[in-house]
């Protein structure tokens, strides 16, 4: 199950590494470097649906603008149908870019609003090489339809269409190659709930229609539970959890996710008196990614289970070993669930 | 005791054909010391009832009907309201930055409406607006009066904006979408001050949402908008318990459930790939598109003849819980 056979793994992120240079403080200071991504790893299959979450700022769009060879990772190799994109040339780059497409996260700004809604969609095909204007507006229309539009508003303008709309014409622009993989960086953030739950619908059912993957990045840990098989939860550049996404959720480990999971408001006022404990959670104020990239483990200085240990090294993700821990009965697909952390949630209970 | 009663406000605009209404006929009170939650998809006119109670709705509008917080509010002169703004009713909005002054330090920003309001010498209302400052958790040793709200982050800077909101200590805190720009954790935290805030001030509260999660966990009583009227209103765990209008049903329902009741049986229950959301067909109709009866109607799934036809009144539905809504939901499923 958790062997990484080449024949079903679309995606595989192998310990890629992003760094930015940040300008310098003074003229003849050194520069600094940030690392936006320390050492990532994750696979997606096809067809599966893997979700990245994380506070703003962990790293989650810099991972996708790096799965799509938007940037470049400092080392550590990016694998998409058997291809190491980043030694790709141009040309073998656009090939391989047909089946992966990306929506981004702020559909305002990544839709020309000079251009219309045709040429918007169309804009991939050129990855398809020469097609005619008939073949062309005939994939627009089709596209347009799959995604609730009508082929009529191929003549429209991004302005006059509503927040949902615009998220509908970028899923088209998406999938309008039918890539094998679609990164989708926040597709529904700042929706009303009724329209959100129309473009996760839509998501599905093209997924299940055509077969999709889907690098699904999102800060909000209910939408990941509800369209993600697989999920990982970065802080602060790394993977600090990873498993199936009901596992993962249901047994997280990682003090980290245990925070973020107590910090979602969930629609029912009987649970208002437990609420008030999240007063207790870390005091999260100074926190500094700048300052976290030490020796030890990023997260220490919000946890509240830190000790000496976790702020000299940096625990790796490991596998929490089927029955060695509470909780866990004798499953071989445990052994997908992984936490990078000293004090895991299940060690905790069973002493 | 009532701190504010809000009776058949109504707010309207001319739009071609002649005047409107963008909000229609909203009656509610609120005690002192306690929260008010409102919630409503975008364009259901939830800031413009802030504007409303504020006396800040644009120009090309008019509001009637009474807003009583000691007196009536719609009937002052800018210059009377002027002093109830900011001291005795605050707001705090959803983008930190659309309130703070880039070029000005933090420090100052806070003192200077203490010296509106208060009277304070420059000096005076700069050692009160550290203590507000540090009481919002942004300590004066660690974050200088004189630092700029470019050097602080989201969270840190909706914390100012609170100070700011605070630092007079007013009656009423009005916070639309406070934390709709920020994650979860600080959202957390930024609620958890602000209910804190609130309960230490004996102060009330109306806090505009679009999330349900953050009404049932952080309010007394709460509001359901529609299309500039009030469809459901009453304590919020009594309206959690019934969801009795279809319109809260449907937001209720398209929520993407956070916990999994079967989470013991592991991975058997491994979510289907056809695990649809339920959604609310069509959009919020803009006020000048609304229909002469419900403006539900043609989104509901329970709509009969006569709800396009007539606006249904508000009907009790037990003490304090209301619904206008011909056919409302009887008992949550
Ligand atoms: N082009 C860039 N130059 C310098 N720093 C960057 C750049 N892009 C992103 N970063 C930094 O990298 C970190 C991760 O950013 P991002 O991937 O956008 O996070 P997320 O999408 O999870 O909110 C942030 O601290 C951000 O400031
Ligand atoms: N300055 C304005 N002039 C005219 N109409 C406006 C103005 N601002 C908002 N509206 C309209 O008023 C209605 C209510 O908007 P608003 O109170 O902002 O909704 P909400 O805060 O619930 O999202 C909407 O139909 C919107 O289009
Ligand atoms: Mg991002
Ligand atoms: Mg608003």
């Amino acid at each position: 199950m958790n062997q990484e056979k080449t024949e079903t793994s679309l995606l595989q992120i192998r310990k890629v590494v992003r760094e930015y240079i940040l300008p310098r403080q003074q003229l003849f200071s050194p520069a600094k470097r940030f690392r936006a991504l320390d050492g990532v790893s994750l696979t997606v299959n096809s067809g599966e649906s893997f979700g990245i979450v994380g506070e703003s700022g962990c790293g989650k769009s810099t991972l996708a603008r790096t799965v799509m060879a938007l940037e470049a990772p400092q080392s550590g190799e990016i694998c998409f149908q058997g291809e190491i994109l980043h030694s790709l040339k141009a040309e073998d780059l656009r090939r391989v870019r047909r089946g992966l497409q990306m929506i981004f996260q702020d559909p305002y700004g990544s839709l020309d609003p000079r251009q219309s809604v045709g040429k918007i969609v169309a804009e991939p095909l050129s990855l398809l090489g020469e097609m005619t204007h008939e073949k062309r507006s005939e994939m627009v229309a089709e596209t347009l339809e799959n995604v609730g539009l009508s082929p009529n508003d191929a003549v429209k303008f991004p302005h006059e269409f509503s927040g949902g709309q615009r998220r509908r014409i970028a899923i088209a622009r998406a999938l309008i190659t039918r890539p094998a993989l679609i990164v989708a960086d926040e597709p529904v953030s700042a929706l009303d709930v009724s329209v959100q739950a129309q473009v996760l619908n839509l998501m599905m059912d093209l997924r299940d229609r055509h077969g999709l993957a889907y690098l699904f990045i999102s800060h909000d840990l209910s939408i990941v539970r509800h369209m993600t098989t697989k999920v990982a939860v970065m802080y602060a550049g790394r993977i600090v959890e990873t498993g199936p996404t009901q596992k993962l959720f249901d047994h997280a480990q990682h003090p980290y996710t245990r925070a973020l999971l107590a910090a979602v408001p969930r629609p029912d006022p009987t649970r208002k008196p437990q609420k008030r404990a999240i007063n207790s959670l870390p005091n999260m104020l100074n926190y500094n990614l700048e300052t976290e990239t030490g020796r030890g483990c990023a997260y220490a200085s919000r946890c509240p289970l830190v000790e000496d240990k976790c702020r000299n090294s940096s625990p790796e993700l490991q596998n929490i070993q089927a029955g060695a821990l509470a909780g866990f009965e004798n499953n071989p697909q445990e052994i997908d669930h992984k936490v990078a952390c000293y004090k895991p949630y299940a060690a905790l209970v069973s002493n | 005791m009532n701190l504010l009663t809000v009776n058949n406000l109504t707010v309207s605009t001319e739009h071609q054909s002649g005047s409107i209404n963008i909000l229609d006929n909203l009656n509610f009170n609120l005690e002192r010391g306690k929260s008010l939650g409102v919630v409503g998809e975008s364009g259901c006119g939830k800031s413009m009832m802030a504007f409303a109670i504020m006396g800040l709705l644009p120009d090309n509008m008019t509001a009637s009907g009474e807003v009583q917080f000691g007196g009536n509010l719609l009937s002052l002169p800018e210059k009377e309201l002027c002093q109830i703004r900011g001291n005795k009713i605050s707001m705090v909005f959803q983008e930190p930055m659309s309130a703070l002054n880039p070029v000005l330090p933090i420090g100052f920003q806070v003192a200077e409406s203490l010296r509106l309001h208060k009277n304070l010498s420059l000096h005076q209302a700069q050692q009160q607006a550290s203590k507000v400052l540090e009481r919002v958790g942004l300590p004066s040793q660690q974050y200088a009066l004189s630092l700029y709200p470019h050097q602080l982050s989201g969270g840190q800077r909706q914390r100012v904006v609170i100070a700011i909101a605070m630092a007079c200590k007013p009656e009423l805190i009005i916070a639309d979408e406070p934390t709709t720009a920020l994650d979860v954790t600080i959202q957390a935290q930024i609620l958890a001050l602000i209910a804190e805030l609130v309960f230490e001030e004996n102060m009330s509260l109306i806090l505009i949402t679009h999330d349900l999660g953050v009404v049932a966990e952080n309010t007394d009583q709460m509001l359901v908008m529609y299309a500039g009227r009030i469809v459901e209103r009453g304590p919020t765990n009594k309206v959690f318990e019934r969801l009795a209008h279809p319109y809260t049903r449907g937001l209720f329902a398209s929520i993407p459930e956070s916990e999994n009741p079967n989470a013991e049986q592991g991975l058997q229950a491994e979510y289907s790939l056809t695990n649809r959301l339920s959604t609310i067909p069509g959009r919020v109709p803009e006020f000048w598109e609304r229909s002469k009866g419900c403006s539900f109607a043609d989104r509901c799934p329970r709509a009969q003849a006569n709800c396009s036809l007539e606006v249904p009144a508000e009907i009790q539905l037990g003490a304090g819980h209301t619904s206008a809504c011909f056919f409302p939901f009887e008992q949550k499923v």
